[in-house]
């Protein structure tokens, strides 16, 4: 088995990045203020309610899942790493 | 080319899978640890806490500057009339404690609620008391004569009974008094004391309303309607409870028959009813608070929030709700209106927990002007800053009450 491949934590930290990218230009781009939609009291229109979910959605995954992502990747390197000491420096 | 090697992949899969699953356990119980905020900051049994100031600064500019005012009434008014209604009543309650609090503040709070409180008045006189009710109010259908609503009556009397504890004003008195004997005269028409809030539609969050206001005037101005209280209490707790829980249920016609609006207990009334009872009957306003926090209160990670309706009654989501989340059964504006329940009983716990999840999923936006919460609006922020700094205006009724 390709351990480097198995173990690679370089797509967990490139899903990371990527949402964290999208996540900021939402929040630069001013979509917070249409996340009332959450309590039902949203005046806007379709399209703007469809901004407040996609913050919403790109929020949650900010906090929740980007740092299991990166807490995934840290782990994967460190198993790796153990791997290898296993392998070839015993 | 690349070479598909099944046992790998699989084997692949595995790890990931588990390491995930391992991150996902060590992080979901940490994320609380980001939104939990400093109690002191949005409750003290004493001051008005620094959070406080700041949702009322964004509220004091709205109704200190006309233009303003009206745009954000607009905006309500097409909203939801009554949400445009309720921020006035909250704002009010709010800025009466916040008097009471810090009397600093006693000038500021009396122009501004008087403010509210003549706009309200003459928004009713020049439209109806339908103008603050949604669609269905307009239609007609009222079985009490003359017609009204209570939820119109019961909280115009509770803002300026508030504004009359803060600091007497003459002008209020005929109207609270002409007020409260409508609301009394309408309320004994009904064989469970109970008034109209829309078209035989009784709201117990109304009628809750409308007796701490009567019981509020009576100490300001000796009307003697306490039998009626005790009457209506009695009455309530034979005929309005629902039998699976306990809680008062939320609608009924006048006759007490279950509505279909609101045939069970709701986490988006009780927990007000709870903070009005407190005024009136302790012991029962201690047992449905118990009773709401066993059936309605939850905590998921960390995060509290407040269920709609109790696990063992049904209930389709509506505009007292709002949208509810699946699963967890957490509902936005109970949750808010929890936090009133919370505060009053010296909830702490609860409390910190549902502050931890409006911090979360509030959105706080704070600037010069003040702090608002993006997922909210006027009234649900007004409902925040009244469940920070409510107390004194109770302890004020309880002890003019005992003095006399």
């Amino acid at each position: 088995m390709n351990n480097s491949k198995a173990l690679s934590c370089k797509r967990f930290v490139f899903y990371a990045i990527t949402l964290s990218v999208l996540f900021t230009c939402t929040h630069m781009l001013g979509f917070r203020e249409y996340t009332s939609v959450l309590s039902g009291t949203a005046s806007f229109n379709a399209w703007s309610q469809y901004c407040g979910v996609l913050y919403l959605l790109l929020y949650l995954s900010f906090v929740v899942i980007i740092p299991i992502l990166l807490i995934s990747s840290i782990f994967l390197a460190a198993f790796k790493r153990l791997l290898n000491f296993l392998i070839y420096e015993r | 080319m690349y070479n598909f090697n099944p046992p790998a992949f699989i084997k692949s899969l595995l790890i990931k899978t588990i390491v995930l699953i391992t991150a996902t356990a060590i992080w979901l119980p940490c994320v609380h640890f980001i939104f939990k905020p400093k109690l002191s900051y949005y409750y003290s049994p004493d001051q008005i806490p620094q959070k406080a100031h700041m949702i009322a600064a964004k509220h004091l500019e709205i109704w200190a500057n006309e233009s303003l005012r009206n745009i954000e009434l607009e905006k309500m008014q097409n909203l939801n009339p009554e949400w445009d209604f309720m921020s006035r009543t909250y704002f009010v309650l709010a800025l009466a404690n916040m008097a009471l609090r810090d009397t600093a503040f006693k000038v500021k709070s009396c122009e501004i609620i008087d403010a509210i409180i003549d706009n309200t008045l003459a928004v009713e006189k020049k439209n109806g008391f339908t103008h603050f009710l949604m669609g269905y109010g307009r239609r007609g259908g009222w079985v009490i004569q003359p017609s009204g609503s209570q939820f119109i009556d019961g909280e115009i009397a509770l803002m300026i009974c508030a504004r009359r504890l803060i600091e007497e004003k003459p002008a209020y008195i005929p109207i609270l008094s002409e007020r409260v004997d409508k609301m009394i005269f309408r309320m004994r028409q009904s064989p469970i004391q109970n008034a109209e809030s829309y078209p035989d539609e009784c709201w117990l969050f109304c009628n809750t309303v409308s007796l701490a206001a009567i019981h509020i005037a009576d100490v300001l101005d000796n009307n003697g309607n306490s039998a009626f209280i005790q009457q209506w209490l009695e009455t309530a707790k034979q005929k309005l409870v629902n039998p699976e829980t306990g809680l008062l249920i939320s609608a009924y016609s006048i006759d007490g028959t279950p509505a279909d609006s609101g045939y069970g207990p709701e986490g988006s009334t009780i927990w007000m009813t709870c903070n009005m009872l407190q005024l009136i009957d302790k012991p029962f306003a201690e047992d449905q608070y118990k009773r709401a926090h066993e059936h309605l209160a939850r905590s998921f990670l960390g995060f509290g929030f407040s269920r709609e309706w109790p696990l063992v009654i049904e209930g389709t989501p509506d505009v007292d709700s709002g949208p509810v989340i699946p699963v967890l059964g957490a509902s936005a504006s109970a949750s808010g209106l929890a936090l009133i329940s919370a505060a009053a009983f010296n909830d702490t716990q609860f409390l910190i927990r549902l502050f931890t999840s409006l911090n979360f999923v509030g959105f706080p936006s704070e600037s010069d002007s003040g702090l608002r919460y993006m997922a909210s609006n006027p009234v649900g922020d007004a409902v925040m800053l009244y469940a920070m700094v409510l107390g004194p205006l109770w302890d004020e009724v309880e002890r003019r009450n005992n003095y006399e």
